[in-house]
Order: structure tokens, then sequence, then C-alpha cells
């Protein structure tokens, strides 16, 4: 009994960490996407800005300063590959 | 003092503590890890915004689950149990010096770490770490299962 303990535990690891980490829903408006060049050279590049290939597509997004440099996008509908659609409406989030 | 010192020559005591500590390492291992691959991507754009590991994002985002997975294998067999408290130990001295840098130098940066975890602010994660160290030191400066010695006496070869 003690023996398949360990492996009891591990399935009720398994369980709660199935109920408790967020699903995306995508290609659906919703998703929320960090910005992958906050912090490094040409962040603030228009071309860099509107790439959705610079956007990584995440639940929740974190941007708990607000300031002047983009860090990542929400409300934002997603293209089919794990990037957002910048041709649907989408908030931008900015912080320090 | 007494009372403690009573209950601490107690191997149940010990046996049960150490037993805790392993099973809650066990869970809060698999969870992590799992949680982890499960958004991968959120995990990975997390370590992509961290000045220090920016440039592992790729590497870490991986090896990070399969090195839980693997401690809670050792910890799983009793055999390498130790070598087990032993790597979590490693691994929960080095989460907690991170957090301490993110701490001091960039705190309003997301945590890397998986599943509700994330709701844990930085503090509140340092002390979490700090209670999963303190059981595993506890666990290891306790553990007496390798050390049962046998007198023999040399003439009769009979243990006495």
């Amino acid at each position: 009994m003690k023996k398949f303990f360990g492996i009891l535990v591990v399935m009720l690891a398994l369980t709660a960490s199935a109920f408790t980490v967020p699903h995306k829903n995508a290609t659906v408006a919703g998703n929320e996407y960090s910005y992958n060049l906050y912090g490094q050279p040409g962040q603030d590049n228009p071309s860099n800005l509107n790439n959705p290939a610079n956007y990584t597509l995440v639940n929740p997004l974190s941007c708990p300063i607000p300031g002047s440099h983009r860090c990542g996008v929400s409300n934002a509908t997603d293209d089919g590959t794990g990037h957002p659609d910048f041709t649907k409406s989408y908030t931008i989030r900015l912080r320090n | 003092m007494f009372f403690i010192a009573t209950v601490m020559k107690n191997n149940t005591f010990i046996q049960i503590i150490q037993s805790l500590a392993c099973y809650l390492l066990i869970f809060l291992f698999t969870y992590t890890g799992v949680s982890k691959l499960l958004d991968h991507s959120s995990f990975e754009a997390a370590i992509l915004q961290s000045p220090i590991l920016r440039n592992y994002s790729k590497i870490i985002s991986w090896l990070l689950p399969v090195s839980e997975f693997f401690i809670v294998v050792m910890l799983l067999w009793k055999r390498y149990r130790r070598t087990g408290f032993l790597l979590s130990l490693f691994t929960l001295t080095v989460f907690t010096i991170y957090i301490g840098y993110m701490v001091l130098f960039v705190p309003s940066l997301p945590c890397s770490c998986g599943g509700v975890l994330k709701q844990l602010s930085w503090s509140g994660h340092i002390l979490f770490n700090c209670f999963f160290i303190i059981l595993i030191l506890g666990s290891l400066f306790t553990n007496t299962s390798n050390k049962i010695f046998i007198a023999i006496n040399r003439k009769s070869r009979k243990p006495v």
C-alpha cells in the first residue's frame, strides 16, 4: 500500500494541474499575447511592433506597471498559428 | 526541551516527517512540471522577459520541467530518495536565489512558475520555497535509514 502512495500522489498532482492550468481558446477574440522584444533593442520599432511573429500566446499576460513600452496585446484574435491577428481589434498593453 | 528531545528520538515521528516531505515534493514537482508543459508558450514567454534567462529561454523552458520529472522519479524510488532530496534542495535553492534577484532588481516581471503558483507574489514565493527547503533539510539531517550499525562480537560472530 505504502509503495503505491507515491504513484497516487503523482496522479493527484496530474489531476490538479489539469484543473488549474488555463486552457487557451485560440482563433476567437480575447486572447493575450506577450511581446517578445520587450526590453530588447528595436522594441519600439513599428515594423517589430506590427509583426505578429514577435508575439507569443500567453495566459494570463502580466503587465503590472503602466509605462510607455509595449509588453503585449490583449483582447486579440488568434491568426491560427499562435500569433495575434492585427487585422482584427486588439488592446495594446504598455509598461515601464 | 525534554519533550522535544523525546519526540525527536522517536523514529516513527521522523519517518512520518520524511514521508510527508517526500510526498509534498513529489506533488510539487509533478504539478509544476506538468503545468509548465501544458502551458509551455506562457512559460517560455515569461522566461523571455527575464533579463538574465532571456538568451536561454528555449533550453530552460524544456530543461526545467524535465529536471522536475527526474527529481520525482528519484523521490519515488526509495533507493535514490536521498539523491532526490539533494536535487530538490539544489533546485529550490537556485529558484530562491533567482527570486531574490528578481525581488531586488525587476519586481514587475511575471513569475515563470507553473499553475496556481503564478498567483503568488515574489515574496510569497520566497516564503513558499523556504518552507520546502526547511522540510528537505529536516529530512536530510534526520535520515537514519542508512546509519544502522550492528555490533558483532569478534569471537562469536553473533550480534551483541
